[in-house]
């Protein structure tokens, strides 16, 4: 069991590196991400999600409040589970605003290469992506429903810190 | 004591009765891979993680635009992987709109077992595998029986009958409106121990709960590993074309539960209340905070209500609609209220007028303004009304000659005799013969003698003069008295 985790770790972090184009994200592994209790406390994206619509001092937020932020703020369809697209979307979601950076910097339309490449980057992305909401649910998901509730969400990261 | 026993043990038993029947039913899982759903629905090249879409479809991060409004559109989304589930639910959720009353073509969700994309049947394959639910939204043959839903089973020899909406090869199917409804129609399809269920949420609420079951059907099989796909069609009509929108597309797969096989949670109890407690109380934070933020900025939260209220166009379109509907029902009860008036009016004119006819009264001179004039005289009617004039002119002549008469002998009874000197002369007359009658009474009442006396009040006229009498030697006897007392005081002297 151990061993498959590290093993699944060291390739999610290969492929991220190959992934972010030589730059060095500093953001390590995904999964390591959402077992990490000091992944959430990017308060500027928490922040960001809240614009015009709360006023939040994210700064003085215990790590608990931060945790139920981040878990409230995937929660798109508010029935207080965290489904596998939910959980997709908000590991893949720095991926998606880096992209969404991209496109606004040059408008030139991607030539075909660029989009066949690109296309194979998501296909790779999204596969490695795959894998750790599998995980996630094979780790977490204690009553094997496919969401993840917010007991199972905490119990989870409070288990790995 | 035995007694007691046995109620508790009665009760175990319900307990476990109750138990066991929940625990029938089955247990879900949502399966991501087979699913699709908004607000993250695309990822950065425009794909849809685990679909694929193709034709005129178009998708965006809140839903997929399976066809737009164009003439002769096709469009599909198919799973990519295939459902190895034997027992599932699916259910899809998606807006039919079109400017038109009528729409075309329609929609169709599928469970086969290959991907088929660019088909007759709207935007689908013909002569497929598996299952077709369709939302067929314009009535080809003219039966006036859309929008329809219906469910086809093929094996794929079978060849979709386009000119009679495929009447006699549905499994079973209903007439439902999913069209411009002010919330996404929702179809629930249920695969379970070889039963097909398919609901219908029909789009006027948003309760996730207001299901109505469409059809129902045992004994279908279904093949295994099949794929999922959504596929839309517009027809050739300009003016009849369709939004078709899939919002999402949410799989789940049901696995037969095993009486007694607890799920372990691996979540003690203790820490699933600690952790529920804390999420409330961040929650309460979090609107208390967003109403805060509401009350300080009022502009921002216009924008919001503003956006909001634009999702509500449709309600209020709804309301307008309800309210027109009751409006239209009050102005028909008026209506209604207003024809039986008016016949029971007609009834009396016409009992009134029968009874006229029967016997003619005076007041029948007034009768012609009073016939409603709406109902036009007829002939019996015209006689009736003729007949009665003559008889008032009659009776009116009969009068003339009373009057007449009465006049004659007044003037005959006043004429002669000069009037009041004649009736006091005979009055006088009367008096004076009244009063020689009271004069000879009055002579011949003396020889009657004394009228008689009642009791003894009347005083006869000796005893009055016995009185007398006694009264005067009384009165000599006193003044005696007092001279001989007068004497003997003067002799005291």
């Amino acid at each position: 069991m151990r061993v498959e985790r590290v093993a699944l770790v060291t390739t999610v972090l290969v492929l991220l590196l190959a992934r972010s184009h030589g730059e060095d994200t500093g953001t390590g592994n995904v999964a390591d991400q959402w077992h990490d209790p000091n992944y959430v406390h990017d308060v500027d994206h928490i922040q960001e999600h809240y614009e015009g619509k709360v006023e939040f001092n994210t700064s003085a937020m215990s790590p608990e409040e931060l945790e139920f932020h981040y878990f409230q703020q995937h929660d798109t369809d508010d029935n207080f589970m965290l489904d596998g697209l939910e959980i997709l979307a908000a590991i893949t979601e720095p991926n998606r605003h880096h992209h969404h950076g991209d496109k606004k910097e040059d408008e030139v339309p991607l030539t075909i290469e660029q989009q066949e490449k690109q296309k194979q980057e998501v296909e790779e992305n999204l596969k490695m992506m795959t894998d750790i909401v599998d995980k996630i649910f094979t780790d977490d998901d204690a009553d094997n429903d496919g969401y993840l509730s917010y007991a199972e969400y905490l119990a989870a990261r409070r288990k790995a810190s | 004591m035995a007694v007691g026993m046995d109620v508790v043990l009665a009760g175990c038993t319900l307990i476990f009765a109750v138990y066991s029947v929940t625990a029938e039913l089955p247990r879900k899982k949502f399966e991501y891979k087979l699913s699709l759903k908004g607000p993250h629905l695309i990822q950065s090249d425009g794909s849809i993680p685990f679909w694929t879409h193709g034709g005129n479809a178009i998708a965006s991060d809140q839903s997929i635009r399976v066809t737009p409004s164009l003439r002769s559109q096709k469009g599909w989304v198919w799973s990519k992987n295939t459902n190895p589930h034997e027992h599932w639910e699916v259910e899809a959720t998606f807006r039919i709109s079109g400017r038109g009353r009528v729409g075309a073509d329609g929609l169709a969700i599928w469970y086969t077992t290959q991907q088929g994309m660019d088909g007759p049947v709207f935007g689908g394959k013909d002569q497929w595998n598996g299952l077709g639910v369709f939302f067929d939204s314009f009535d080809n043959d003219g039966q006036h029986n859309n929008p329809y839903v219906m469910v086809m089973l093929n094996d794929g020899t079978k060849q979709y009958d386009h000119n009679s909406d495929g009447q006699h090869q549905q499994l079973g199917g209903c007439l439902r409106d999913f069209r411009n409804k002010p919330f996404p129609v929702k179809a629930k399809i249920e695969y379970y121990k070889n039963a097909l269920t398919l609901s219908i949420h029909n789009g006027m609420t948003n309760n996730k709960d207001d299901y109505e079951i469409c059809v129902r059907a045992e004994n279908v099989n279904l093949p295994r590993n099949g794929y999922f796909g959504v596929s839309a069609a517009t027809g050739g009509l300009a003016g009849a074309v369709d939004d078709h929108d899939l919002v999402s597309f949410i799989t789940h797969s049901m696995t037969v539960p095993v009486t007694g096989a607890q799920p372990e949670g691996k979540v003690s109890p203790e820490d699933k209340k600690k952790f529920e407690t804390e999420f409330d109380e961040y929650w309460e934070k979090l609107q208390k905070a967003q109403e805060e933020y509401k009350q300080q900025h009022p502009d921002k939260a216009r924008e919001m209500e503003e956006s909001q209220a634009y999702e509500g166009a449709y309600e209020r379109e709804l309301r307008m609609i309800f309210e027109g509907q009751n409006g239209i029902h009050r102005v028909m009860n008026e209506l209604h209220r207003k024809v039986d008036e008016l016949i029971g009016r007609q009834a009396s004119i016409e009992s009134q007028l029968s009874a006229r006819v029967g016997t003619p009264q005076y007041q029948q001179q007034g009768q012609p303004a009073q016939l409603p004039a709406s109902d036009g005289m007829r002939r019996h009617e015209v006689d009736s009304l003729l007949n009665s004039q003559r008889d008032v002119s009659n009776m009116i002549n009969d009068v003339k000659f009373l009057v007449s008469d009465i006049q004659k002998r007044s003037a005959q009874a006043q004429g002669p005799g000069g009037g009041d000197p004649f009736a006091s002369q005979q009055l006088l007359h009367q008096i004076r013969d009244n009063m020689n009658e009271l004069k000879t009474d009055l002579l011949s009442r003396p020889n009657q003698g004394c009228p008689p006396v009642q009791g003894g009040s009347c005083l006869t006229p000796a005893y009055f003069f016995i009185f007398m009498g006694a009264q005067l030697a009384m009165m000599i006897g006193y003044i005696v008295y007092r001279n001989s007392k007068e004497a003997a005081a003067k002799k005291f002297y």
